[in-house]
């Protein structure tokens, strides 16, 4: 594996962005955090990010509403992962969304970082 | 063939009554769909002491009896036999008593004056007919209205979710993260951590699972899929619901070993039903000395037969022969609607099942399924 890939990490739970960054940080990715998603848009403005992992309900605007703008700026293609305690989403709207993964709340540790290895390798 | 019914007729005046048993008796010489038996009263008190048994299909009211006046009597009869049919018989063209009475839900009034065998046999099975449909009516609005409650219910299940499982997130991680650092515990302290944190994971695990099977509950299942599922699992879900409380009063599930099997079903809708009759159980045996409940599985050509016992004695007759109706209910008022079973019943009809009380020593319901074709 590379060097140092980037984590974008977004959700308003701080206990939730530390329990991943450490987590990413022990498999030798580098972690960004953002509570919300004005932050998160901010860092993708200054940093190279390979990867976003961001919560689905946020306090202004929810993971899936950054999802679906994300997909409209031209020349996005980070690949993202929903994570989500209760999405109410249906499968057609998953897939619509066209994002690389959904996370169930709860989730092992263990299987983001398989998930992630996965789909940034 | 003709249809029977068994009337009975409230009046205080001896002639009025020998003019409707007459009346009754010329309807039993000459109709070709009605058979009448007939009973009377001569007040109320004594009509009520004759309703007791549920035998009477239909009620001939007079409205001023001894012992109770006109709207008085129908309020009272309305309160302890809502679904009764009423024919109210006045000695007058007093018409808007006439509404009233109606209104107050009785289904027809005759002028005593005017009774004749047409008229009152066509008022006797409209009247049946009537309340048959207003019974259909209230069933129809009180399901509703149960629809509305679980819908409600599955709103909150949802939010309470997704309130849940952050907080459960972050337990399951760090314990999680801890366990892997003490993964080869050097001293007997870093042992005794590593157990500790072990039941906090597993803990975790738990209330991660019984979350998960409140929110299945959130959605709407009308649309969901019909899916091979193993009977095993949707046990196990379903007793994950519940055994706390069986655990908490000392009651035993005894658990045979589930045979491998699949059924084509909606796993909630089967779950909902299982919960039903353990609930059911749980509240049936509380007071007994013995107390269990033996979940049991079998196949049994092509069909799966879930057995559900409990420890109570085998229900009597009349309970037998009304417990899948709605609204029927042995427990205290408020305390159960009377649509479980009937519902739950209704679940598995569309299921091609079928659910059953059988014939054993205890109480013992059987749900059978057919099999799922592998």
């Amino acid at each position: 594996m590379s060097l140092s890939k980037s984590v974008l990490i977004i959700d308003d739970e701080a206990l939730i962005q530390e329990l991943i960054m450490m987590e990413m940080e022990d498999h030798g990715f580098c972690c960004h955090l953002a509570s919300d998603t004005k932050k998160a848009r901010e860092i993708l403005n200054t940093h190279n990010i390979d990867l976003i992992i961001t919560d689905a309900m946020m306090p202004g605007e929810s993971g899936i509403e950054f999802i679906k703008r994300q997909n409209q700026v031209e020349g996005f293609n980070t690949p993202i992962i929903l994570m989500s305690g209760f999405t109410g989403l249906s499968s057609e709207e998953a897939k619509d969304l066209n994002v690389a993964a959904i996370i169930n709340k709860p989730f092992h540790s263990q299987d983001i970082v398989e998930i992630i290895k996965k789909i940034i390798s | 063939m003709r249809n029977s019914f068994q009337t009975l007729l409230i009046e205080d005046s001896p002639e009025d009554r020998i003019t409707v048993s007459r009346t009754i008796k010329k309807i039993n010489e000459n109709s070709l769909i009605l058979e009448l038996q007939y009973k009377e009263a001569f007040n109320l008190k004594e009509g009520l002491e004759c309703l007791k048994d549920n035998s009477i299909d239909v009620l001939l009211l007079d409205l001023s009896l001894p012992d109770a006046e006109g709207m008085g009597a129908i309020e009272k009869l309305k309160e302890f036999y809502p679904n009764l049919p009423i024919i109210i018989l006045t000695g007058n063209e007093d018409e808007r008593n006439s509404i009233k009475a109606i209104q107050a839900g009785v289904q027809d009034y005759l002028i005593k004056k005017e009774i004749s065998p047409h008229n009152l046999s066509r008022s006797i099975g409209y009247a049946i007919e009537r309340s048959k449909t207003a019974k259909e009516l209230e069933e129809l609005r009180i399901q509703q209205a149960h629809s509305l409650k679980m819908a409600t219910l599955g709103e909150v299940a949802g939010n309470l979710a997704h309130e849940i499982n952050n907080p459960l997130t972050i337990i399951l991680g760090f314990s999680e993260r801890i366990l892997k650092k003490l993964s080869t515990p050097e001293t007997e302290k870093e042992q005794k951590i590593k157990s500790h944190v072990e039941k906090i994971h597993s803990m975790s695990e738990r209330v991660a699972k019984i979350v998960k099977n409140l929110k299945s509950y959130s959605r709407n299942d009308e649309s969901d899929p019909l899916q091979v599922v193993s009977v095993e699992d949707i046990i196990n879900d379903t007793l994950e619901l519940c055994s706390e409380k069986f655990k908490h009063e000392n009651i035993p599930i005894l658990k045979s070993e589930i045979p491998a099997s699949g059924i084509l079903c909606k796993d909630i809708q089967i779950s909902q039903v299982l919960l039903n009759l353990m609930n059911n159980s749980f509240d049936a045996i509380q007071e007994l000395d013995d107390r269990w409940v033996k979940i049991h599985v079998e196949t049994e050509d092509n069909f799966v037969l879930i057995k559900i016992t409990d420890s109570g004695q085998i229900l009597d007759d009349k309970i037998k022969k009304s417990i899948f109706s709605p609204f029927y209910t042995t427990k205290e008022r408020g305390k159960g609607t009377g649509l479980g079973m009937s519902i739950s019943q209704g679940i598995i009809k569309e299921h091609n099942g079928s659910l059953s009380l059988l014939d054993t020593e205890n109480t013992c319901f059987q749900i059978a399924l057919p099999m799922a074709k592998v």
